[in-house]
């Protein structure tokens, strides 16, 4: 019954979320993008309304979370087919699998791999400590009272980490609705191969779009390296894999764009509103990437500033409004600057990351991705591979104390550097405006797709 | 070509990492289904399976809203550690600080020197305990 439970309202997010495709482009994707984009928007929503309530002291229930989502995704969907027809006519043509491929033999190697991290996750070997001492325990709480119960997470006793970000606990304590306040830990630690599936697929999805002929190959690479990380680092059930989902559709929305730079905006936003509320890094990846990305974008200095702007005003203010709840809950430790920086620990911290960086595979994945990246136009990289260097900066800062004991997360926390990385390789491998629409295979060049009006 | 080569980069070393996943897998155990989430974890498994087997039995036969603590009485200074733990894994159950006389204690690892308490279940990761004295 509580496993029941918990995949029905797992299953139900897809659903809640499906009025993300009142925008054009998210239905110009791969159906499968679609129903990607539709699980992060409805887990958002959920966590955003829950959020709400909490701050105004309202507990949740059915009747208040899920009837604002339903609607909206009932009138999306009623006006779906009819928008769909207005795109055809105005010559907009979804970015499916070309009619004439077969399931590209490259992402069976990301089922493989997929296979693996649940086959793992099953065998109970990828089961994190943190997820059984404090996101669990937070999220079966929170749930069993309807309720981001502040007074609980910041009980010293408690250790609780009253300052982490909310999102995945909130997850948790939706998956409890209508239950006996029992988690269902089998089905938390399961959702993180979810978490891959959808982010991978996300990238996939946009990648499709904007036809990067590549992108089967970097998903592939994508979902085979996380998978071991997270087989090798133990993280099923903490919130490194719905970081890396928002993280990863942010940063696809981002990087793959047919026609104009910000036709991705809308979603970017949402994903990086995801990343905000998941992880305290989350919020420097939020600021780096708002901050860089206007850089990779089209147009003059202050049409791509002012784009860059407008993406950045959602996630920038679900970030302050996070950190203005913790404020005035006490609940800041991680943001105070922490007394024992000091300079003298910097280079042995140094070293120590340099070391870490390897990923403990002799340094292979970044080789692979510089590969790849040299076979299109690094140009494009340029702005990811900044936010790359500027987050390792961070996590230097973070971790240079007397102690700095990289090996107990480093494996965790360079993935988010990582995957800024493999943005930039995607972004390289976006085709030159001149070359997209030579690109369109027969079929799709038989029903004509001419350019939509900017 | 270069973008041939690029994919040909990214197939090989996709290959690479699942096969190294499968690797490590198969080196602890490979495919089953675990009896409980930890029962695959790095730190002692045996002993993590044992302790979340004793909770559930806890969790089913511990009557609700009962007042319970969880502590090793050999080894104190993990209370904290072990408090932590079984606020999530004691779900219907009101867990209190081990400074506290609860109605019931469980004991990881060693018995309860404690007469007010009685035996209430005995298995391999400890002891259930309840209080049958005020």
């Amino acid at each position: 019954m509580v496993t029941a439970r918990f995949l029905l309202l797992t299953l139900a997010l897809p659903l809640l979320g499906s009025y993300v495709r009142h925008f054009r482009t998210v239905r110009m994707l791969p159906w499968p993008g679609q129903i990607a984009i539709s699980f992060a928007t409805g887990l958002l929503t959920i966590v955003a309304e829950m959020f709400v309530l909490s701050w105004l002291g309202l507990h949740w229930n059915a009747w208040l979370l899920v009837p604002v989502p339903l609607v909206l995704s009932a009138f999306t969907l009623r006006s779906a087919a009819k928008q769909s027809a207005a795109d055809r006519s105005a010559g907009f043509q979804p970015a499916g699998p070309p009619a004439s491929s077969r399931p590209s033999p490259t992402l069976l190697i990301a089922l493989l791999a997929l296979a693996i991290l649940i086959s793992a996750v099953l065998a109970g070997m990828c089961t994190s400590g943190d997820f059984v001492y404090f996101w669990g325990v937070k999220g079966q709480r929170w749930g069993a009272v309807h309720f981001l119960d502040t007074a609980f997470t910041q009980e010293p006793g408690h250790y609780m980490h009253p300052d982490y970000p909310p999102l995945l606990p909130l997850y948790y304590a939706w998956t409890l609705l209508g239950g006996d306040g029992k988690l269902d830990w089998w089905g938390a630690i399961l959702a993180t191969p979810l978490f891959l599936a959808i982010g991978a697929t996300a990238i996939w999805a946009f990648g499709r779009y904007a036809r990067i002929r590549a992108i089967d190959g970097i998903v592939a690479l994508f979902v085979a390296l996380y998978a071991l990380f997270y087989v090798r680092n133990q993280v099923a059930g903490n919130a490194e894999p719905p970081l890396h989902m928002f993280e990863a559709i942010a940063l696809a929305a981002l990087t793959c764009w047919r026609e104009r730079s910000n036709e991705h905006d809308a979603i970017a936003a949402i994903a990086l509103c995801g990343v905000a509320l998941t992880k305290v890094e989350g919020g420097i990846f939020v600021l780096l990437v708002c901050g860089l990305t206007w850089l990779a974008r089209e147009g003059t200095l202050r049409q791509r500033l002012i784009a860059g702007t407008k993406m950045a005003i959602l996630p920038i203010t679900t970030l302050a409004t996070w950190l203005l709840f913790g404020a005035t809950r006490g609940l800041t430790d991680t943001y105070v600057p922490r007394a024992d920086l000091s300079l003298q620990y910097l280079w042995p911290t140094l070293l120590e990351l340099l070391r870490e960086l390897s990923l403990h595979l002799w340094y292979t994945p970044w080789i692979a991705l510089l590969v790849i990246l040299f076979c299109g136009r690094a140009k494009n990289a340029i702005p990811y591979i900044l936010a790359t260097l500027l987050f390792l900066a961070f996590l230097l800062a973070v971790y240079t104390r007397a102690e700095p004991h990289l090996e107990w997360s480093a494996g965790r926390t360079l993935m988010t550097p990582l995957l800024l990385f493999i943005a930039g390789v995607v972004a390289a491998h976006r085709p030159l405006e001149e070359l997209r629409d030579v690109t369109v295979s027969p079929v799709q060049a038989s029903t004509s797709n001419p350019r939509p009006p900017a | 070509m270069r973008h041939r080569i690029g994919n040909v980069t990214a197939c090989f070393f996709a290959l690479l990492f699942t096969a190294i996943a499968a690797r490590e897998h198969f080196e602890r155990g490979g495919p089953h289904l675990a009896r409980t989430i930890a029962s695959g974890s790095s730190n002692s498994p045996k002993s993590a399976e044992e302790t979340l087997l004793l909770f559930e039995y806890a969790t089913q036969h511990i009557p609700r809203g009962a007042s319970v603590t969880v502590l090793k009485p050999h080894s104190r200074g993990e209370d904290k550690q072990v408090l932590r733990f079984s606020h999530g894994q004691l779900p219907y159950h009101r867990v209190v600080p081990q400074t506290e006389s609860p109605d019931f204690i469980i004991t990881l690892g060693s018995p309860l020197e404690d007469g007010r308490y009685e035996l209430l279940h005995r298995d391999a990761a400890g002891d259930i305990w309840k209080r049958t004295q005020w």
